[in-house]
């Protein structure tokens, strides 16, 4: 019975044998489902009653306008879906500097959470909120609202490149070097806005508090529009480092004979983690896992193809992290858990297992 | 058209590990390039690749290594690598893929064709499915040489030859594959193609190449086809081992690649 099949059939299915990417693109299909009905949740529930249908429908000019509460309109337009743009942004960013990370590192394990790079970003934030009212404040003045998140992209930069300096040698980064690099930088760079805490007086340190925590809460159209631009920067740049970072896993020199310009896609990865770790930690402080966590779970069901890995990692970063916002914000309602609590409950031991699947290939 | 290198010298660390070594390679050839461990075999070779700055000139079909740009490269040649561990779990099929250089203009189909074809050239077929990772060591090389054929297919177009650079290319593999894989290089070599081999087998070399290039520490001890060049002074100089070329031993077993009964 089995050995019955039709010539044509049996063709068609080994040309495409091994081929994951028809698997790709029907998974990004329903990660965009799964993002439009995790962002319509999260924009109908909330603390107030407010009714999205009404809201939509005046928005779609449908009905009469007059029937549109205007706490509702403001409820939807200036609480919650600026909370939504920002937690889809900054799921995104954390994902896909995951996965490129992963791919520059050429291991699954690396994080800008986990290797200190968020540290690094957060140091220089950090810096920009304490000084900046003192010896940054003509810096600031200058740029504005894009103050953070170009002083935590900075950071984020700069210990990337450090990171990279030192766990890579001879084209060969050593995934021991890397972590415990990584703890030392991390170690740093907490080490670093301890004592920014200390010199912060009373408003800096509610704002410290605050942002150090990571939280989506607070989110305003301001913020969004201050990391949309790098963000989407990072987003684009994927489809032209998509094929480098696939022949990099092969390492750097069987890259380089397939054509790709090794040096170039590395600093390119560099500065495209530099600037999604650097945005999301400008607005939204730590926020841990979410990297090393979506783009494993991909690389399970999809293959490890950096054409489709990175635009499905940034669709279920940004659903995933949507998701842990509403439950940071039902779970202990009224208040407010911290998100990065949340992914980090979820994400830590996540990590751990891995880890052990993994166990072998850290040849520590 | 051929690849030339010109008193090419490589230091690494501040030691010469290849000392002004000229060398020709001509298309539709397959040149081997043998010579005692750490002779200098794999640094010329990536010298030859652009992998590593060198002093001394190395031309690609007339073209200098070192000014053409990376993607101009690898459409010139191919380089398979004497051992590649993957960092993620990529199939067979999509690492093939990897070395699939004109894949925007072949269709979904004509690629699978391609890699499926590829694939079955080094006595994979089938194996796109499996997890690389999951390999054997001889399986990956053989998946590594269907990626680097991959990328070159057509071993000459109307602009001139490509090359085909092999470093080790049989080093785990067992004697029915060593065959297929050099009767691989040779008949890439016989449709026009060039073939530069890094080879440790010297009866392989024997058999497949057209010239033999002998390396000793950093410098060119003999050039020229097998017979000129594999001969017993020459050899016990190279390896400093009195080797007897033809001699057949009087009372111990022995099986070589010539004496395969018929083409594997």
């Amino acid at each position: 019975m089995a050995s019955f099949t039709l010539p044509a059939l049996r063709r068609r299915s080994t040309a495409a044998a091994g081929d994951r990417s028809a698997r790709a693109r029907l998974t990004i299909g329903l990660l965009v489902l799964l993002l439009a009905a995790t962002a319509a949740v999260c924009l109908a529930q909330g603390a107030s009653e407010a009714s999205l249908r009404a809201v939509m429908l005046g928005w779609a000019g449908i009905g009469d306008p007059a029937s549109v509460k205007a706490s509702d309109r403001l409820v939807i337009e200036a609480i919650r879906l600026p909370r939504v743009v920002l937690g889809m942004l900054i799921g995104a960013a954390l994902a896909v500097s995951g996965a490129l990370m992963q791919g520059l590192f050429r291991n699954p394990l690396a994080d800008p959470g986990i290797v200190g790079v968020s540290g690094g970003a957060g140091l220089a934030a950090a810096c920009a909120i304490v000084l900046g009212s003192g010896v940054l404040a003509p810096a600031m003045a200058v740029a504005g609202l894009f103050a953070l998140p170009l002083a935590a992209f900075a950071g984020g930069l700069a210990s990337t490149m450090l990171l990279y300096r030192i766990a890579t040698r001879q084209g060969r980064t050593s995934v021991a070097t890397m972590l415990l690099a990584g703890i030392a930088m991390a170690a740093f760079a907490g080490a670093g806005t301890g004592i920014l805490v200390f010199m912060a007086d009373d408003a800096q340190l509610r704002d410290l508090t605050f942002w150090n925590m990571g939280s989506l809460a607070g989110a305003t159209w301001p913020k969004v529009i201050s990391i949309a631009p790098p963000i989407l920067l990072v987003l684009v740049s994927m489809r032209f480092l998509a094929r480098g970072l696939n022949a990099l896993a092969l390492g750097e020199g069987p890259a380089r004979h397939v054509g790709i310009p090794v040096e170039r896609l590395k600093q390119t990865a560099i500065v495209a983690v530099a600037l999604a770790t650097g945005a999301s930690v400008a607005v939204a402080g730590t926020i841990g896992f979410v990297g090393i966590v979506v783009p494993h779970l991909l690389r399970l069901s999809i293959g490890p193809d950096n054409r489709y890995l990175l635009p499905a990692s940034a669709l279920l970063g940004a659903s995933l992290l949507l998701a842990a916002d509403a439950v940071s914000r039902t779970i202990v309602a009224p208040a407010e858990l911290p998100i990065g609590i949340v992914t980090a409950v979820i994400g830590a031991p996540f990590f751990l297992w891995i880890l052990m699947r993994k166990r072998g290939m850290l040849d520590l | 058209m051929r690849v030339v290198a010109k008193s090419l010298s490589v230091a690494l660390g501040g030691r010469t590990i290849l000392a002004d070594v000229d060398l020709v390679a001509e298309a539709g050839a397959v040149t081997v390039v043998a010579g005692p461990n750490g002779s200098g075999k794999t640094t010329m070779l990536r010298a030859l690749c652009g992998d590593i700055a060198y002093a001394g000139k190395a031309f690609i079909n007339g073209n200098p290594v070192a000014d053409l740009p990376p993607w101009r490269l690898a459409e010139l040649r191919a380089v398979l690598p004497q051992d590649t561990a993957l960092a993620f779990p990529f199939t067979v099929g999509e690492v093939v893929r990897i070395g699939l250089r004109d894949a925007a203009v072949l269709s979904f189909t004509q690629a699978a064709d391609r890699v499926g074809e590829a694939l079955r050239k080094v006595d994979l077929a089938g194996f796109s499915e499996r997890m690389y990772q999951e390999l054997s060591g001889g399986e990956r090389q053989r998946v590594q040489l269907a990626r680097v054929l991959c990328q070159i297919w057509q071993p000459r177009l109307p602009d001139g030859p490509r090359w085909l650079f092999l470093d080790e290319p049989v080093s785990s593999l067992d004697i029915r594959h060593q065959l297929a894989i050099m009767a691989l290089a040779r008949d890439f070599a016989d449709r026009g193609g060039g073939v530069i081999a890094v080879m440790h087998d010297l009866n392989l070399s024997a058999m497949f190449a057209d010239r033999i290039v002998l390396l000793r520490d950093g410098g060119m001890e003999a050039a020229g086809e097998p017979a000129a060049t594999l001969t017993d002074r020459v050899l016990e100089k190279v390896y400093g081992c009195p080797l007897r070329v033809g001699a057949v031993p009087a009372d111990s077993l022995f099986v070589l690649p010539q004496s395969v009964a018929r083409r594997v």
